[in-house]
């Protein structure tokens, strides 16, 4: 892969938190119009590498470039505008609506009303969302649902690029198989770049085309899905393609 | 902006209203009240407005308030004036009473006729079981209980000076001087300080003890004002020089302690009946309905500028403060301090600094206001989930639209409810602001201590705890209108 199709770029990133390394040295490029997984155990560094991309941390050495421009700090938030995010646990803002936490930031973008209904009622039907559930609070809606209307908010603005830090754990496996099918589905209409951390194998199996495995803070390997399966890197990746992929 | 215009308002409403005003002010106990009033309506009676400013705490808070001007005439006695407000030596010569007194801009006027001394005074069944007679004759007897009033205690003229002068050194206590006959009638003390013309102690048949050694100086009745008061009210409370005696004091105090006829009635007859003024049959009840909407108005004044102050100097301080634990923990513990400093404590160390009226009380009772809304909205500040925090960031809302649209919301709830709080302790603590001369609603709560008058009390008291309810519900109103209800 070149640089020119890449939609993130690592350059010797490298970030420590009170004197502790938790990423080393990381140069990495993930491509445009693609899902990459980052993969990882718990405490590996996957989150903090993805919170790298849309500047919520900023390495002491080295740089990011996002969308073909090294992240300027002092603008991150317009930055931020052009990227998705939803993370576990879904972080949808309790005291407004399902349907007013997507609205949220087109309306600060200054959206007409009309722009903003078609839109998330769209993106409503992708997730397989009933249209009443947007007046409900978050509280009041399931675990899955709370998920789908996540991934609404985190595309409303039409990003070009998504970032999803385990969006889709902590529901049961049958809602989370369908959730799969919908972000799927989602990808196939609207296709965006993503980077998706999860601890979860299969799951980037099923949803990624490009993988990244992160142990430690450092870059196991990365490349292609199916090239990796056919071809561990070394005894680490082996097994845990081993161990949780049959 | 609206909120700076109500603000400014507020505080336009708290400032006097021009004109020939003249205020009067009285301490705490019946015959202060009597005579303030009788110069009130003296006073109107040639043509001024008069507002009563009644019932200051003790004798230096009046007299603070009269060199402030928050009041321009109070009446005083001679032998006060000489020992708590001047420190003269005992029995100083009128020349240099007056000297001392210009120099600070106040006259005294002629007295009003009755020397209404310290006097000690002893139930009437002990007196004749122990043959007391006279204060020397208490010397045979220490195992008396004493119970004097909290200023007699102290002041120099009261018993440090009697018991030095009489070589007496049992132990006293503390006692109101509104209740201190009730206490020796039910026997719970012996011994307690009067004042010589004070009406229950004829309904009490005290029996008071000779000052065989001429301890106690002259306590003169008479008018402490202004020198800046006009000439014409001068000459008008002049008028009063010679007018009452001994006997006639103890009537008028008796009238209103024993008979419980009204102050302002008891005073107009007094007027009436002696020729000072001409009987004019007035509305006496539109004055108390008058009075109830002027003490809740101050009420309402001090609370409301306490809090919009506690709340423009608390959040934002709360928010600066809540990310750095040492900063937030030391706020709120000086915070906390003052909060534990008792109320009429406070209010009473305000009087050096800002001296006496609605100012000092309304920085007392932001002082209080301040420790809920800090803790509360640093709590609320603190307690956001992390991940909305990150996510609100991570999704590009710019600071202000965080704070706008995420932090703000979610910190509402408790941030109200440490508002409420202060409302509350506000309008509680603000009935005692009476006692520095703020008036408010604690002012017929005071004066009805004082006066042994539950239908006074109650006019503060009731009010008061209305007040309070009707804060709760606004409140409660509040809440349902701004937060969702899965958040209340």
């Amino acid at each position: 892969m070149n640089e020119r199709s890449a939609a993130v770029v690592f350059d010797s990133v490298t970030k420590s938190f009170d004197g502790r390394p938790v990423i080393s040295k990381i140069s990495l490029a993930l491509p445009a119009q693609r899902v990459t997984a980052i993969v990882g155990e718990s405490g590996s560094g996957k989150s903090t590498l993805l919170e790298h991309i849309n500047g919520l941390h900023r390495p002491d050495d080295g740089t990011v470039t996002v969308l073909d421009q090294r992240i300027d700090y002092s603008a991150v938030s317009e930055l931020r505008k052009r990227i998705g995010y939803a993370v576990q646990g879904v972080g949808l803002f309790p005291h407004l609506s399902a349907g007013d936490n997507t609205d949220l930031l087109a309306q600060l973008n200054n959206w007409g009303p009309q722009r903003i209904v078609e839109r998330r009622q769209r993106l409503m039907r992708l997730m397989e969302l009933e249209p009443e559930l947007a007046s409900r609070f978050p509280h009041q809606l399931s675990g899955g649902q709370q998920q789908r209307f996540g991934l609404c908010r985190a595309m409303m603005l039409e990003p070009p690029l998504l970032l999803l830090d385990e969006p889709f754990s902590g529901v049961d496996p049958i809602t989370r198989l369908g959730i799969h099918r919908e972000f799927l589905q989602l990808q196939e209409t609207e296709p965006t770049t993503v980077v998706l951390v999860t601890h979860d194998l299969r799951e980037a199996q099923k949803l990624a085309q490009y993988l990244v495995i992160i142990r430690a803070g450092r870059i196991v390997q990365s490349g292609p899905t199916a090239e990796l399966i056919a071809a561990p890197g070394d005894d680490y990746v082996a097994r845990l393609f081993r161990e949780h992929l049959q | 902006m609206k909120q700076l215009a109500a603000f400014i308002l507020l505080c336009a409403l708290c400032l006097p209203a021009a004109g020939e005003r003249i205020v009067v002010g009285s301490k705490t106990f019946t015959e202060s009240y009597l005579l303030a009033e009788i110069m009130s309506q003296l006073l109107e009676a040639s043509g001024y407005e008069v507002e009563r400013k009644y019932g200051f705490g003790g004798t230096l808070v009046c007299y603070q308030a009269l060199v402030n001007g928050e009041i321009d005439v109070y009446p005083e006695y001679t032998g006060t004036i000489s020992e708590t407000i001047l420190h003269l030596d005992p029995n100083p010569s009128p020349a240099e009473v007056d000297a001392a007194l210009s120099a600070i801009g106040l006259q005294t006027l002629t007295p009003i006729g009755f020397n209404n001394t310290y006097a000690i005074a002893a139930g009437p069944e002990l007196a004749t079981r122990l043959g007391l007679q006279k204060i020397s004759d208490l010397g045979a007897h220490p195992q008396l209980r004493l119970g004097f009033s909290h200023e007699f205690r102290d002041r120099d003229d009261g018993w440090p000076g009697l018991a030095g002068a009489y070589g007496l050194n049992m132990p006293t206590r503390g006692i109101e001087h509104g209740l201190a006959y009730r206490a020796i009638a039910d026997g719970s003390i012996d011994i307690t300080d009067a004042y010589s013309t004070d009406g229950d102690i004829a309904r009490y048949q005290l029996v008071l003890l000779d000052d065989d050694r001429q301890f106690f100086p002259r306590y003169d009745a008479l008018a402490l004002a202004r020198r800046a008061l006009p000439s014409v009210a001068l000459t008008q409370l002049e008028r009063l020089a010679g007018q009452i005696d001994d006997a006639k004091m103890r009537q008028l105090n008796s009238s209103v302690v024993v008979e419980k006829k009204d102050i302002a009635v008891v005073a107009r007859t007094f007027l009436a009946t002696s020729g000072l003024v001409e009987n004019r049959t007035g509305a006496i009840a539109d004055n108390a309905w008058r009075r109830l909407l002027r003490n809740i108005v101050r009420h309402l004044q001090l609370t409301v500028i306490a809090l919009l102050l506690a709340c423009l100097v608390g959040v934002p301080v709360a928010i600066l403060i809540h990310r750095s634990t040492l900063a937030s923990g030391g706020v709120l513990y000086v915070a906390g301090l003052l909060q534990t400093i008792p109320s009429i404590a406070l209010l009473a160390l305000m009087i050096p600094l800002f001296g006496v009226g609605v100012f000092p009380a309304i920085i007392a009772l932001f002082l209080y206001s301040l420790l809920p809304i800090l803790r509360n909205t640093t709590t609320a500040l603190k307690s956001i989930d992390p991940v909305l925090r990150r996510v609100a960031t991570g999704m590009g809302l710019t600071t202000t639209q965080q704070v706008k649209h995420v932090i703000f919301p979610l910190a509402m709830p408790n941030v109200l409810a440490g508002i409420r709080t202060a409302a509350i302790i506000s309008i509680g603590t603000a009935t005692l602001a009476a006692f520095i001369g703020a008036g408010g609603l604690g002012e017929p709560i005071v004066t009805g201590l004082a006066l042994n008058d539950t239908n006074l009390i109650l006019q503060g008291a009731i009010p008061a705890a209305l007040l309070a309810l009707g804060t709760e519900i606004l409140f409660e109103l509040i809440e349902r209108r701004l937060i969702p209800a899965h958040l209340r």
